[in-house]
């Protein structure tokens, strides 16, 4: 056994194992990215700098210390933790507002950009019809995913001025595209065994798409749309820095002032809301009666 | 159209086949099954038993000969009729086709689908009448499953799914019951046992029942008629007791050849 061992030779030697290609390909990567940070100036050492340094320091250090009052009140105005919780109301609101629109859209163009329900018979006069209604719908979900929110933001903010509706105009065209997308697939993945026994006993097309997949496909879809309400979330507060009074708007506020205790009161606020979510998402699926992975 | 009871033959081929391009999936065949009657269809796979099915339900289109379903030509047959005739006849296939995420009412109140417009059938699926509900508990009842009723499908056993699907099918209440290897997934003793439970009610309820099964066992031993298929023909079409060990081994033992064939697959 020792002597077989003691047979084996290696191909190369350790120099040679230590650049193998995979290890090429990781540096090449590593190299790629550094390449590319110096190009448009990134520069770590800079945090390195003293004052710099100390921000980053204080940045931190309020983590554990979040603010339960203003860090420099102001006679008159609402207290502090109202605030918060106003500010998490209107992300909310804005994000579900935004997902209100998206849904049905999304929906609707999923519907369009499927073949799941295509009817069997006819199938050659409705053809051009259905392959038309295919094309326009999976073209315009693609143009509107394709572009991101903060883009259409700013087009619509500048057409429309700093408003809520421009903002939830701008974020469901491209959400409705990104749920369209995931719907159709997920419809699409489904067996369509049921559907075909529903048509092999007297089923529409409609009754045998909507009760043949859809109930199969709803734990995935529930679940999805959970997720892109997080986004719609982070987007709402995203779109704070942009003026739109949401948490993030109140987040760029308390940051400008250095006030970084506040900033963590509403991050953790923030974090709650998202987790609140999770929970509520999981608690659907399970009454759904499907099991949760993640 | 017309579809009534009084019809003797149930299902009526002459000299219908199915072609796929240049193979044969069934020869041109004439078979006639009358109202009530219990037939099993045997033979190994890839025989032409899910064709044949396929061609009564018209959910395969023959390329020759006519076919007639419940007195109705299937060739002058289309959209609503062909919709209405296929209400009347209940199928069961070898995966079952439950939507696991329902419930088993949900599942059940699906048999009358055809029968109902989408919006109806959108409304017995999230409020039914309370009346359909009692009919649904009074088939599971008979299926002996009626504490399952609201528990959700996908949290039942392999053989409480076979009822629930043959609930389906009876809440259809349909002329004839098509099962393509209904029994093919669970233990002998469950596919007996639901063998003869789809006899019993086919019996007391004169449907017809055409089943199509691999065990040869239980085709004669609850099947008054057997359907021997091979290679897309008939090769018998009588009693059980009329047939001796050398037909039922003519039709299973495999030539040389497609020992062969198998082996390249």
């Amino acid at each position: 056994m020792m002597e077989n061992a003691n047979n084996i030779r290696f191909k190369k030697n350790p120099i040679e194992q230590l650049f193998g290609p995979r290890r090429k390909v990781l540096i090449a990567i590593a190299l790629i990215a550094i390449g590319c940070g110096s190009l448009i100036g990134l520069n770590p050492l800079r945090l390195l700098n003293g004052n710099n340094l100390k921000l980053v320091g204080d940045f931190i250090g309020a983590a554990f210390t979040p603010a339960m009052d203003y860090e420099n009140p102001v006679p008159g105005t609402e207290p502090f933790l109202i605030t918060v919780v106003e500010s998490v109301l209107m992300t909310l609101r804005f994000a579900l507002l935004a997902m209100s629109v998206s849904i049905p859209v999304g929906a609707l163009l999923a519907f369009f950009s499927t073949t799941a329900w295509w009817p069997k018979k006819n199938r050659r006069r409705l053809k051009p019809i259905l392959i038309g209604t295919l094309i326009v719908s999976k073209s315009w979900i693609t143009f509107a995913r394709s572009i991101h929110e903060l883009m259409w933001g700013l087009l619509f903010i500048t057409a429309m001025g700093i408003s809520t509706t421009a903002a939830i105009i701008a974020v469901s065209i491209p959400f409705s595209g990104i749920l369209a997308k995931i719907y159709s697939e997920i419809i699409e993945e489904h067996s369509r065994d049921v559907q075909e026994l529903f048509r092999a006993i007297g089923a529409g097309t409609l009754s045998s798409f909507c009760i043949g997949i859809i109930p199969q496909a709803l734990p995935d879809l529930f679940s999805y749309t959970f997720y892109r309400l997080e986004c719609a979330l982070r987007t709402a507060t995203v779109f704070g820095f942009i003026g739109i009074e949401t948490i993030g708007y109140r987040i760029k506020l308390s940051s400008d002032e250095f006030h970084y205790h506040e900033v963590w009161t509403y991050l953790y606020v923030l974090f709650g809301t998202i987790a609140i979510l999770e929970w509520w998402s999981r608690s659907i699926r399970k009454r759904l009666g499907v099991s949760t992975i993640n | 159209m017309n579809i009534t009871h009084e019809h003797p033959d149930t299902f009526s081929l002459e000299s219908a086949g199915r072609n796929y391009e240049n193979i044969s999936a069934l020869n041109p065949t004439t078979i006639s099954i009358r109202q009530g009657e219990r037939v099993a269809i045997v033979g190994p796979s890839g025989s032409g038993k899910t064709t044949l099915l396929g061609l009564f339900n018209s959910t395969v289109q023959a390329s020759s000969g006519k076919i007639t379903v419940l007195g109705n030509s299937l060739e002058k047959t289309s959209g609503k009729n062909l919709k209405k005739i296929r209400s009347k006849i209940a199928t069961i296939p070898q995966d079952l086709a439950l939507v696991e995420s329902l419930r088993v009412w949900q599942n059940i109140i699906t048999g009358q689908i055809g029968e109902r417009g989408f919006l109806g059938n959108l409304i017995d699926l999230i409020y039914p009448s309370k009346k359909k509900i009692i009919q649904i508990h009074s088939i599971l009842e008979r299926l002996g499953i009626e504490e399952k009723l609201f528990e959700r499908t996908s949290n039942l056993s392999g053989g409480q799914k076979q009822r629930v699907a043959l609930g389906r099918a009876l809440y259809q209440n349909p002329q004839a019951i098509l099962a393509d290897e209904p029994v093919s997934s669970v233990d002998p003793a469950r596919a007996a046992n639901l063998v003869q439970l789809l006899n019993q009610i086919s019996e007391e309820e004169n449907i017809t029942l055409v089943m199509s099964l691999h065990n040869l066992e239980l085709a004669k031993a609850h099947f008054p008629r057997l359907i021997g298929l091979r290679n897309g023909k008939v090769k018998f079409d009588s009693d059980p007791g009329d047939l001796n060990e050398n037909k039922f081994k003519e039709l299973y033992t495999l030539s040389e050849r497609e020992i062969l064939d198998d082996g390249k697959c």
